[in-house]
């Protein structure tokens, strides 16, 4: 990634191009864009694809009732230029005389589980952005529902010696591994003590368990 | 409804009236108010305690403050009775006695009932309206311990006022549930590995954890009951009480502050393989904050955390050395670099920027990313401190780190954290498509001079559950042998475009025998004027590896027995 200033007045400059998991410059090249671009004067680090990638300094004006919907009108006017598909808000956090807005990106409607946007808002200006959303340019099929993934879910349970389980909760959602996404499902399971929470991740494309995860924090 | 009280009207006296001997009782009549207006009179309750709500704390722990106790001023209760609930927690006992929720799950061919200890606020004011009977129990593992309520009581007040007071976070503006003193047991008792019920049947836990609504929603929905609307904190009793620890209350509760939304999931991937940066710097700025709160480094003095003792986050994590595979022991990494900007910026300005900064986080930011945010509120403060914060990222390998650390002899239990490495495996990395193997969280290097004849590497292979680790079955999976690719100069890196890639020089599969591997390198294995080469292990099995142990010997002759490459064949 790198990071680059715009401002209204220079001239455009090609930034090198740098791989994936490179960081950015211990310095900030001063660059422009032509014309009035919507993020002019903020410090901005974009991918090298050209997606925005974070954003401070900046005073987007928002059109919209309330924090939620300046959001939405974010997503809909600029979600391009942060490579996404789409994005439902998750939470609206007012802090001071900021608002923090948590995205949760989606590709083809399903939540993409990796990954997320943060918009911070103050009044109807979007101030500052931080983009983790992934880039999405393939995507595998669903080949299971969310019974067989949840049969998959009580098999592995009983390899464990947890026979006769049957899991409730199975979410749908989206997992990335570079540009290739797959469709995952999420299988609750609750130990008898009431601290365990695992999460089955059952793999939609392959039709079968990829991994477990421990969602109580200690 | 809500009532309040908002009056004593009257005392009536029985007897003579206007005659102070002749009184034999006294009845106060109290008036209770909803919205609405009066509705209700309310009779023959105690006149209000004059007391202010003082009770015994300890400030830290037992050890910490040597057994000495402090007495506190509690935040009012909203109760008239002076149970311990606030406007920001509501502390339960979980008592050992029937009353609890029961239920009785599916086991299959198993016929059991489960017993949760029964949920109470035991907690009131003595007579005088303060807690200053409530002492420590003679016996930590006391599992009804009513000073357990109120140490959890004052540390929930006071850790909510201080992200609400010091960042403005109102998420938890309501009164959070925190249970304290929690086992429960099955009927009839049934065998959970690592778990020993008590000669009442009661099963012990040494733990606590931060419950959002999500896992009560899955808990309900497992065990049919009902499900509950609010995040919780719970504090579990075994071997040590875990409530009397107050930076391990100010952890849990900054789990919750973190929410479910951040840091929160499986292991990411990148170019050096598997990355637990999420859950690690959820577990790391838990325990920063839990540390700064208490102006005192150390987590844990008194209950170890996680059975691996305590935490100083005063001595420093540094990336790639102190690279560790599981998520508490790595968080090391970014609370001690904020410990060390803490001491350089002071605690308003290190607990600012990286309070800022989380709240942009997502679910799975890494540790570069991280490192990008806080430097930039850092930078938003003033030059100087954006330098200094710098400084310290770069020291510490918080920023811009290759993470491939020197293969050196490894003993799991004799390291630093105790901990042995791990290779995640096809069952439990997370997400499919990896394809070549599932790649360990680092990479392993070697120096070596220009004369080198060979480098013998050996490693034991043990299974780890799968990823159920703690699931109360362990797996029984064997262990699979583990493929180790080779990279001279560079590290080896990964790549998913959109096949996954791994860029190497050569992969070996060593045999697995008596639990371990063992592969000499040779030959086009090294740069040829001496140098570095890169390892990482590769797992194609299911289960989860573990490394337990790691060799390293440098070989004046090739030997002739063995697994012996040159990387060119």
């Amino acid at each position: 990634m790198f990071v680059v200033r715009l401002s209204l007045i220079s001239l455009m400059v090609c930034a090198p191009s740098l791989a994936i998991g490179q960081t950015a410059p211990q310095t900030r090249p001063t660059v422009a864009v032509p014309g009035a671009d919507v993020f002019a004067g903020a410090v901005v680090t974009t991918a090298p694809d050209g997606t925005i990638r974070r954003a401070r300094h900046a005073a987007v004006q928002l059109p919209g009732a309330d924090a939620k919907a300046r959001a939405e009108s974010f997503v809909a006017r600029y979600g391009h230029r942060l490579g996404l598909d789409g994005a439902v808000v998750e939470s609206v956090r007012p802090r001071g005389a900021r608002t923090l807005v948590r995205l949760r990106p989606t590709h083809g409607g399903v939540p993409v589980l990796d990954g997320g946007v943060v918009l911070t808002l103050r009044g109807a200006q979007l101030i500052a952005l931080n983009n983790e959303a992934p880039r999405i340019e393939h995507l595998e099929s669903k080949k299971i529902d969310a019974v067989r993934a949840r049969e998959i879910a009580a098999e592995a349970l009983a390899a464990q010696g947890i026979p006769g389980a049957a899991p409730k909760i199975a979410k749908l959602g989206i997992v990335t591994l570079g540009p290739v996404a797959t469709p995952v499902y999420e299988v609750d399971w609750a130990g008898l003590s009431l601290d365990q929470h695992w999460v089955l991740r059952i793999d939609a494309h392959r039709g079968r368990l990829v991994g477990v995860d421990q969602r109580g924090k200690h | 409804m809500k009532l309040r009280m908002i009056t004593t009207l009257f005392a009536v006296a029985l007897g003579s009236a206007g005659c102070q001997d002749d009184i034999a009782e006294v009845e106060v009549v109290t008036l209770l108010e909803d919205d609405q207006g009066v509705v209700e009179v309310d009779a023959a309750i105690d006149p209000m305690p004059t007391g202010t709500g003082e009770a015994w704390v300890y400030l830290d722990d037992p050890v910490t403050n040597a057994g000495e106790l402090t007495q506190v001023t509690l935040a009012p209760s909203v109760f008239d009775d002076g149970r311990l609930t606030s406007d920001w927690v509501e502390v339960f006992n979980c008592l050992n006695e029937e009353g609890g929720v029961s239920a009785m799950p599916n086991f299959g061919p198993f016929d059991i009932t489960v017993f949760l200890c029964n949920e109470v606020q035991s907690v009131r004011p003595d007579d005088d309206g303060n807690y200053l009977s409530i002492r420590p129990p003679e016996d930590d593992t006391d599992p009804n311990d009513p000073f357990a309520e109120v140490m959890m009581y004052h540390h929930v007040n006071l850790v909510h006022d201080y992200f609400k007071n010091t960042h403005g976070f109102a998420e938890l503006d309501f009164a959070l549930p925190a249970l304290v003193n929690v086992q429960f047991k099955t009927e009839p008792p049934i065998p959970v590995p690592g778990v020993m019920p008590g000669p009442d049947g009661w099963i012990p836990f040494s733990n606590a954890a931060f419950f959002p609504k999500e896992n009560w929603q899955a808990f309900a929905a497992q065990f049919g009951l009902p499900p509950r609307d609010k995040d919780s904190i719970i504090f579990f009793q075994g071997d040590k009480d875990f409530a009397y620890d107050a930076r391990v209350i100010y952890h849990e509760y900054t789990h919750a502050v973190v929410g479910t939304g951040r840091l929160n999931g499986f292991p990411t991937a990148d170019k050096f393989g598997l990355s637990n940066a999420p859950g690690s710097m959820n577990e790391g700025l838990a325990d920063y904050f839990a540390g700064s709160i208490a102006d005192d480094p150390v987590i844990g003095a008194y209950v170890g955390v996680m059975g691996l003792g305590l935490r100083d986050l005063s001595e420093a994590r540094r990336c790639p050395e102190d690279s560790i595979d599981e998520i508490h022991a790595h968080g090391q990494l970014i609370g001690s670099t904020m410990w060390a900007v803490r001491e350089a910026v002071g605690a308003e300005i290190a607990d600012g920027i990286a309070f800022r900064a989380l709240e942009q986080f997502s679910r799975t930011t890494d540790h570069q990313q991280a490192a990008e945010l806080i430097l930039a509120e850092a930078v938003d403060i003033s030059d100087e401190v954006g330098n200094q914060v710098r400084e310290i990222f770069e020291g510490y390998g918080f920023i811009d780190c290759e993470r491939s650390r020197a293969w050196e002899r490894f003993r799991a239990a004799q390291s630093r954290d105790r901990i042995p490495h791990i290779v995640e495996g096809s069952q439990s990395a997370g997400r499919g498509g990896l394809d070549e193997g599932v790649p360990a969280y680092k990479q392993f290097f070697i120096d070596v001079d220009a004369d080198t004849a060979a480098v013998q590497l050996s490693w034991s292979v043990g299974t780890s559950g799968g990823g159920f680790g703690g699931f109360g079955g362990g797996g029984g999976e064997q262990a699979s042998p583990l493929s180790i690719s080779v990279r001279k100069n560079s590290p080896i890196e990964i790549g998913y475009t959109p096949r996954m890639t791994v860029a190497e020089d050569a992969r070996y599969t060593p045999e697995l025998a008596n639990g371990g591997q063992r592969i000499v390198l040779s030959g086009d294995c090294f740069p040829a004027d001496g140098g570095r080469v890169h390892t990482l292990f590769l797992n194609g099995g299911q289960s989860a590896a573990q490394i337990e142990r790691m060799d390293i010997e440098v070989l004046d002759a090739i030997p002739e027995d063995g697994l012996v490459v040159n990387c060119s064949d």
